[in-house]
């Protein structure tokens, strides 16, 4: 897959390199004043593969490149209003290029989604397994590691939705997705602390049972969500997936006093009332990510 | 993998500067840092903010200070009492104000149980 992943790139890059240069070398043979050099340079350096940013990446060089012939100008006899000319034929180059083989953003997002989501799984599964056994998982801090470095790796976290220039009609949507993926991370890097926290306190096997179970929910809405992006397909689901975490919390509340203030004095509680909301916050957040995706395609 | 090699490699000289058990810590001190941040995801309304607005700074400079002290001088367990007594005036503030005005309190408490926890973990963080 990966393999594909970089050939595409290389094919698209050089798809468009190849129509910069021989579209330059046309122009350099009709309009004889130009120099070819001048216009290559600026139509390479803009037709680079870049996502949804083309405008702006070829003002961006453009004022570059002609600052650099201002200040050459004093040191090397040349026309000025040449150079100018010619950097702008290759800035408007590098930027029609860019309509050649576009980057697919969805398809881009989803590939770089995908082993992010996976990994998140991975992680909440060994959490839950470790719970519910009772039993010291040892590939916890394995998957924790690998999440740890997909999140890491610029080559795979979708850093490029925050960059500026970014498409703004699909931002918005992008950006979306990916602030809330990041807090569920946030939250599950928390449930792990407070997993273990809990492992101390005795818990009753009630309430035991409704946060495995709804742990195990949240799994399934990741489930889906990998299912969305791998085979653009949503699962028909008969839970409604909120009855379980309002019998999560009736539980815990029937466990409770009325009174809020006895949380401070019982830690056990404490404990339990900060898992029963990570569990539940996970949840909002991932039901606002399942809300959030578009209708299937076809 | 590296550095508990090289923290094993250094065992039992004055440069042993981290082991696993540190380690450990670390990861739980970061746990606690992102679980008192959610309290920007939790409370809906805002404006809550306002009422303990210099509590909340007064709490962010205490935690700030732990952090630089450890960084200044790493052989030392920063001392938790400016943070704890930072915290002390919040729940003061949570206990006359918000437990009445937040809509929802219980994010409050859990925020300051995960303080009280950072402080606790702090004095066990030395490299």
């Amino acid at each position: 897959m990966s393999i594909n992943y970089l050939s595409s790139n290389l094919i698209r890059l050089l798809c468009k390199l190849s129509f910069s240069i021989v579209f330059a070398i046309i122009i350099n043979h009709y309009l004889l004043l130009t120099n070819l050099y001048w216009v290559l340079l600026p139509a390479i350096l803009v037709s680079l593969p870049t996502r949804g940013s083309q405008l702006r990446k070829g003002f961006i060089f453009l004022i570059i490149l002609l600052a650099i012939v201002i200040a050459v100008q004093f040191f090397v006899p040349i026309s000025l209003q040449d150079r100018a000319i010619d950097i702008m034929l290759g800035v408007t180059i590098g930027i029609w290029s860019q309509f050649i083989w576009p980057i697919n953003l969805a398809k881009e997002f989803r590939a770089d989604i995908l082993p992010i989501l996976q990994a998140m799984i991975h992680y909440l599964e060994a959490m839950i397994t470790d719970f519910s056994h009772d039993t010291h998982a040892k590939n916890i801090f394995e998957k924790k590691v690998t999440l740890e470095k997909l999140l890491t790796k610029r080559k795979i976290y979708p850093e490029w939705i925050f960059s500026s220039g970014f498409n703004p009609g699909l931002r918005a949507g992008f950006r979306f997705f990916l602030i809330r993926l990041d807090q569920v991370i946030e939250l599950l890097l928390i449930l792990n602390y407070q997993l273990h926290r809990q492992r101390k306190h005795d818990i009753d096997p009630p309430v035991l049972d409704f946060i495995i179970k709804s742990l195990h929910i949240n799994v399934e809405i990741l489930l889906m969500l990998v299912k969305y992006f791998k085979h653009n397909q949503i699962n028909n689901t008969q839970s409604d997936y909120a009855s379980d975490i309002a019998a999560l919390e009736k539980s815990f509340w029937q466990m409770l006093p009325g009174n809020l203030e006895l949380l401070d004095l019982a830690e056990e509680f404490l404990v339990l009332a900060a898992l029963i909301r990570n569990v539940k916050d996970t949840r909002g957040c991932l039901l606002k990510l399942a809300n959030a995706l578009p209708e299937p395609e076809g | 993998m590296k550095l508990a090699s090289k923290c094993w490699a250094s065992k039992g000289t004055k440069k042993n500067l981290f082991n696993i058990g540190d380690g450990k810590q670390a990861c739980d001190l970061f746990a606690i840092v992102l679980d008192y941040a959610q309290l920007r995801h939790r409370v809906g309304d805002h404006t809550v903010f306002g009422i303990c607005h210099l509590e909340l700074l007064s709490i962010q400079q205490a935690i700030n200070k732990m952090i630089s002290d450890l960084i200044a001088d790493s052989l030392t367990p920063p001392q938790d009492n400016v943070l704890l007594e930072k915290i002390d005036r919040f729940e003061e503030i949570y206990q006359n104000v918000l437990r009445v005005t937040a809509p929802d309190p219980l994010v409050f408490v859990l925020f300051i149980d995960s303080l009280k926890m950072f402080g606790g973990n702090m004095k066990y963080v030395s490299f």
